[in-house]
């Protein structure tokens, strides 16, 4: 204190060693700085609280509280009786509790109490004790003014309310201990806590476990800050020498990632704008004692850089006064025992983006004429000043990059190969990145020095003339004009319309600070087609695209990031499927689009995006604006282009007319190429058709079948049939042996084995219709043999009895049939559907009687051909080709593979079934058999007596009998013989003709 | 012994990237980077542009068939993240427009008819969505996060009965839906329909790149599950398992460049495979398990060796 000295500089470029001698310069361009040095302070933490007055200084031996407004003698010291240094100290950010200081000390938070006024004292009022090990960070929380967290490498983040100091009001567990903990300014319930390389976000409210985990650097994170103004946004600085910005709801990967030379002690956002300001950890020493300041949206260079530390910055805080609301200072508390404040320049919120309110006072400096002078000032500056200060490059560089071109200026960067994520930063700039190619629109003239841009819109209904005029603080939050040029033929309506849309286009966009010309062109052109559209009917070649793509981004809404073509596969441009049974199809490229340099190790590429680096520089635009950039996408992916080397020179011109030129001639349409290849496959439509399942004779059936195999040339099937007849054909038993001693056929090497193999021999070489065939005809040969009885039964009852009552007057309630809905929208179907299922309750039923059947039958005789237990292979082999059929069109053929499927085919759809309402007990039921009474249920409509053989029964009224007896009466006559007033026969065909 | 039926001019302005012929082998759908999507009927040798499908406001990669018993339905997807569905009443018309994808959907495939009309279809946004059809309305499923970057290609499992599939939970309840999936972490995913959900019944693992196509064989031959994938790392490899629980892969061939498609055989036994060298070859199994080009073994008689196609 005694040594305490007050040394003012003027400008920040001239670095500061000490007490330095006063250096006068343009003031425009020097941030002004104070120095206050406190040696024997010993500080090593300082802290500036809420109202902006009052400097905390905090070392192992004594506090010392700074009045910032007033002289150098305002400093009060207060001794500290305590052997450990203090760790952090925060003020309290409440106004209501703004006099309140948290620090941290050892394990223990303590609470001072700053009694202002003339008291000055400095009191402690609380101490906070849970932790169990040092308290390694604190942070109160932005908005309760009693609300502190705390953290600690104990693993626990501690949640106080100073009203009740006895316990934490609310613990998280960590497992790993942690080094900061910071509240989200936005959300009050956020937290992030850093525990080496990882961040945890946690819910306070859902206190048990971190809401997300963020595995963000391989070494340690030193600190932490959430962004002011955006509520996900987190930036971790790092040992790794990085900031990584992260969007905590997305944070699978950084949003963008900040290099620097040395390890990162804190990055914090500036109160303004998207600044960050970085330091490097104070324990390195490395002679790096500078702070950095960044914009976020382009972290390739700092764009600032405070100088004039003599040693390492150890904290720096914001000083805000709420009366100047853009006067921001920057305090730092270095290791030389130095408080500097640094006043923040316009210029430099300017250049971390912050969009001042008193716009006008400060934009005057940017016109071009000040641009101007402020040059001049800086050449002054060079001349005057000695080129060894090398501070001064970095701010040098950046105005001879604005010598190039003085309305070009850039504040940020005048690296143009670097493209900016966001937009563009001057009208140039813009200008130069505009995609002009959109329908209808032309641009005659730009003019960045003009700030002026003239445009034609026109096609055979409209000519439009738009002179838009561009402010000098565009687009920071001011539109630009739009004016009529002579030579539009809308009429006055329409053009108070059109000023009105775009600038209502123009405002949404400046408001956000981001450029609008593009916007506002496209705008101008699909509200023009929407106004032709609907005052001429004829404009209907007009709506080609921009409705289109318009519709397309409304209802898409979120912004498509161009990147994602990385992971979308490169398109297929040639390829084969086999279709059908047989039939390959293929498509590729004509020779003309063959890739000219076809060397061994040009692979094709794996992604789409490998089309965008070769169309030229279109496909940067999408960054440009991102809300666009979708139709310009689909425009830039025209895969051809990537097999049109030769070409890619004139895709490059934006001129519409070469684009179109680029398109593939007529001559060279892509093509298809359909291939038979059928020989390739043993499966063969011809013998399908003329191949015979005959229920009676199978030996003859499979001797005609060999006939047929042989007459398509297929010796192989011949010896098959052959064989299968064979076996069919059960040796007679012999006079010598009886009944007992001889072995069951079927058992026999030539029965169950022999046919096994067979089939699945046929299988295995993927000869689906043998395989089939073979299946159902053995399926067909035991149940024969075994069920001979049965099958008469079944065989002769087919469909339910006749009613009384008229049914047919409302088909769809009738018992005797159902009609799925769906059977009305499917022409062509129905009656398809209508024969599988009549089919398939046909075997069902023969199925169930054959069960019955089974266990009264004799055992030894129940063998099979085919093992039971691969019955449902067997099946899926009649499946498969009768599916294969089915594709052939052969449906009768079809069908009758399908009887002989055991298990009915699994069909979700439902169709039309045919129930019996028995006429004795009035039950329904499936089977010919009443399931009720046993009797068989249906009855004759004309003899009366229940059918046991072929029976036909009217759809619609459900009537029927003995196919002869109807047949008989519907030769003569239409009405249905039970006198229901069903006209039957015009029924049934105008149903079946749905 | 394959013979040209057809040579087809599709008209379309931009490359094509996908061609599919219906059930019977009567129509044919191309889909295209101009946006389009074209159905053809093919008669004797003859085409007629029988539609013109416009509707999406990309490229569209992939083109589907519905089995004929839902009527005339066709399925593409495109780089615009929709998936459009289109059913011939009377004239062609869109009935269902699926837009929730985050990204380009890629591939889409119907299900086994038997299981009813439902849709599978895989994006660059890593899910896979299952559309299936309930009268008029759609109901979508969604299995996220499928492919971590991005999923390229779905296809079904032929609808196997439960006798045959010893992994059956309930031996009498039906077939079990599975897909198989491939995507940009190299991996082929096979997915169950449990309860109704899906889960991730087994992650296959032999490429080293992107795996472009998955194709699962028909269930007929031997009665084993029997699936295909190709990959940028210029593989063909094929899957079989008999209990669909552990699977053995067997590396069909390296091929010179990129292999974007496979396609088996509808009764099996066959496999075609094209990819970024603008060739085709057909593969078929011998009876001692290997796999043997025969599209190569044909190259003197010549009539698949299309000159276009197969010329370097």
């Amino acid at each position: 204190m005694r040594t305490q000295r007050f040394i003012i500089t003027s400008n920040f470029i001239k670095r500061c060693r000490g007490p330095l001698s006063f250096l006068k310069m343009s003031k425009r361009w020097g941030s002004d700085y104070v120095v206050a040095e406190h040696r024997d302070l010993q500080a090593n933490t300082m802290a500036v609280d809420t109202t902006g007055s009052f400097v905390l200084l905090a070392g192992r031996r004594c506090f010392a509280v700074k009045h910032l407004d007033e002289g150098t003698d305002t400093l009060r010291k207060f001794q500290r009786q305590s052997k450990y240094e203090v760790g952090s100290a925060e003020w309290n950010p409440n106004s209501q509790n703004c006099h309140l200081c948290a620090i941290s000390s050892n394990n223990r938070v303590e609470i001072l109490n700053f009694v202002g006024g003339d008291g000055r004292d400095l009191t402690t009022t609380h101490s906070l004790r849970a932790h169990t090990r040092v308290v390694s960070d604190l942070n109160w929380h932005p908005t309760e003014p009693d609300i502190l967290a705390s953290c600690s490498i104990d693993t626990f983040i501690h949640i106080w309310d100073i009203r009740d100091q006895r316990r934490p009001c609310l613990s998280l567990s960590a497992v790993a201990g942690a080094s900061q903990v910071r509240w989200n300014c936005l959300s009050p319930h956020i937290v992030a806590t850093a525990h080496d390389g990882d961040i945890k976000i946690w819910d306070q409210r859902k206190g048990n476990s971190p809401m997300q985990y963020i595995a963000a650097h391989l070494t340690k994170i030193h600190g932490l800050d959430w962004c002011p103004f955006q509520q996900n946004q987190l930036a971790t600085s790092s040992q790794d020498c990085t900031v990584k910005i992260f969007d905590v709801s997305n944070p699978r990967r950084a949003e963008s990632i900040l290099t620097t030379s040395a390890p990162v002690w804190r990055a914090r956002y500036t109160p303004f704008g998207e600044g960050l300001v970085t330091i490097v950890v104070p324990q390195l020493r490395r002679g790096e004692n500078s702070l950095l300041l960044w914009n976020t949206s382009n972290l390739t260079a700092p764009i600032y850089t405070f100088i004039g530390h003599t040693d390492v910055v150890l904290e720096f805080q914001w000083r805000h006064q709420k009366k100047a609301p853009n006067d921001f200072e920057l305090i730092t508390w270095s290791k030389d025992q130095c408080l500097r404040i640094f006043k923040i320049d316009p210029f430099l919120q300017k250049l971390c983006g912050h969009d001042l309110d008193d716009g006008t006072s400060v934009y005057t400096p940017y016109t071009e004429d000040n641009n101007l002078r402020t040059l001049r000032s800086m050449q002054q500056l060079e001349l005057q000043d000695t080129p060894t200060d090398r501070e001064m490059n970095f701010v040098m560089s950046k105005i001879d990059g604005g010598k190039m071109g003085i309305e070009s200026l850039t504040y940020s960067t005048s690296d143009k190969d670097v493209l900016s994520p966001t937009q563009p930063k001057t009208l140039q700039q813009e200008f130069s990145l505009i995609n002009v190619n959109i329908p209808n629109i032309e641009v005659n003239a730009m003019d960045a020095e003009q700030r002026s841009c003239t445009v034609t819109a026109s096609n055979k209904n409209y000519n439009v003339i738009l002179k838009v005029n561009f402010p000098g603080n565009y687009p920071y939050n001011a539109s630009p004009t739009f004016q009529f040029c002579p030579g539009t033929t809308i009429d006055n309506t329409a053009m108070a319309k059109l000023s009105k849309v775009l600038k209502q286009t123009a405002q949404q966009r400046v408001r956000k600070n981001r450029s609008c010309l593009e916007p506002c062109l496209r705008q101008l052109i699909t509200t023009l087609e929407q106004m032709c559209v609907s005052d001429e009917t004829e404009g209907k070649h007009l709506g080609y695209r921009m409705p289109h793509s318009a519709n397309f981004l409304n209802t898409t809404g979120a912004i498509f990031p161009n990147y994602q073509d990385t992971y979308i596969p490169f398109p297929r441009t040639s390829g084969a499927k086999f279709c059908c049974v047989g039939i390959l199809v293929c498509f590729g490229r004509t020779p003309y689009a063959r890739r000219p340099s076809i060397k061994p190790e040009s692979v094709t590429p794996r992604a789409l995006s490998a089309l965008g680096s070769g169309v030229g520089s279109s496909s940067h635009f999408p960054h440009v604006y991102p809300a666009y950039s979708q139709p310009n996408a689909a425009d830039n992916i025209s895969i051809s282009s990537f097999y049109f080397h030769e070409r890619r020179g004139s895709r490059r011109s934006l001129h519409p007319s070469t684009r179109l030129h680029s398109k593939t001639p007529n001559k060279n349409h892509p093509m298809v190429t359909i291939y038979d290849a059928s020989p390739l496959f043993f499966v063969n439509k011809e013998l399908a058709e003329k191949y015979i399942i005959n229920i009676t004779d199978i030996p003859g059936m499979c001797q005609y079948n060999a006939g047929v195999a042989a007459l398509l040339e297929r010796p192989d099937l011949v010896q098959a049939w052959c064989l299968a007849a064979l076996v069919i054909s059960q040796p007679m038993p012999s006079n010598l042996s009886s009944n007992d001693i001889e072995t069951p056929w079927p058992l026999h090497p030539f029965g169950q084995n022999l046919i096994h193999s067979l089939i699945q021999h046929y299988a295995s070489q993927s000869d689906i219709q043998m395989a089939g065939m073979l299946s159902c005809t053995f399926t067909y040969r035991s149940e024969n043999q075994d069920v001979g009885q049965g099958r008469a039964v079944s065989k002769s009852v087919n469909v339910s009895r006749l009613s009384t009552g008229k049914w047919w007057q409302k088909p769809g309630g009738s018992p005797y049939h159902t009609i799925h809905p769906a059977d009305t929208t499917l022409e062509g179907w129905n009656f398809q559907n209508l024969k599988q299922h009549r089919s398939n309750s046909w075997s069902e039923s023969l199925d169930d009687l054959k069960f019955v059947q089974e266990t009264l039958g004799d055992p030894v005789r129940n063998i099979r051909f085919l093992d039971e237990k691969n019955t449902t292979l067997y099946d899926s082999y009649k499946k498969a080709y009768a599916e294969v059929l089915h594709s052939w069109r052969l449906l009768d053929a079809r069908a009758q593979v399908l009887k002989h499927v055991s298990v009915p085919p699994i069909d979700s759809h439902k169709a039309v079934e045919f129930q019996i309402e028995c006429y004795i007990c009035n039950k329904s039921s499936r089977g010919p058999q009443c399931n009720n009474c046993r009797q068989l249920a249906f009855q004759c409509a004309i003899c009366h007596i229940s059918v046991r053989g072929p029976s036909n029964v009217c759809v619609v009224c459900g009537h029927g009998g003995h196919t002869e007896h109807l047949a008989a009466w519907f030769t003569t006559k239409t009405l249905c013989p039970t006198g229901c007033g069903c006209y039957c026969l015009n029924e049934s065909t105008t149903l079946m003709k749905i | 012994m394959v013979s040209v039926l057809n040579t087809v001019d599709t008209g379309h302005e931009d490359m094509i990237h996908d061609a599919e012929m219906d059930y019977y082998g009567l129509r044919l759908a191309t889909c295209s980077s101009d946006n389009s999507v074209k159905i053809f009927d093919l008669k004797n040798g003859t085409q007629t542009l029988a539609a013109d499908l416009k509707g999406h406001v990309g490229p569209v990669w992939q083109v589907a068939w519905a089995h004929p018993k839902f009527g005339n339905i066709l399925a593409s997807c495109s780089y615009d993240r929709k998936v459009i569905i289109w059913k011939e009443l009377g004239e062609w018309t869109k009935i269902y427009e699926h837009a929730s994808h985050d990204s380009s959907v890629n591939s889409v495939a119907w299900a086994p008819h038997e299981f009813g009309l439902i849709l599978a279809c895989g994006s660059s946004d890593g899910s896979i969505s299952i559309l299936s059809n309930n009268g008029d309305t759609w109901d979508a499923q969604k299995i996220p996060n499928a492919h971590t970057i991005g999923c390229n290609a779905v296809s079904w499992c032929p609808a196997i009965e439960p006798g045959y599939d010893a992994t059956a939970p309930h031996p009498r309840s039906g077939p079990v839906k599975r897909l198989a999936t491939g995507g940009c972490d190299n991996l082929v995913k096979i997915w169950r329909e449990d309860n109704e959900r899906w889960i991730e019944e087994n992650k296959l693992e032999a490429h080293s790149d992107w795996v472009r196509d998955v194709a699962w064989a028909p269930a007929v031959g031997p009665p084993r599950a029997a699936l295909a994938s190709c990959s940028q790392d210029r593989r063909v490899v094929v899957w079989t398992s008999t209990d669909c629980t552990s699977w053995t892969s067997t590396v069909l061939n390296v091929f010179e460049d990129v292999i974007w498609n496979v396609s088996w055989s509808l009764t099996g036994g066959i496999l075609a495979v094209s990819g970024g060298d603008n060739k085709v070859s057909l593969w078929r199994e011998n009876s001692e398990g290997q796999w043997a080009c025969i599209s190569e073994l044909n190259k003197g008689q010549g009539n698949l060796n299309n000159p276009e196609q197969r010329a370097l």
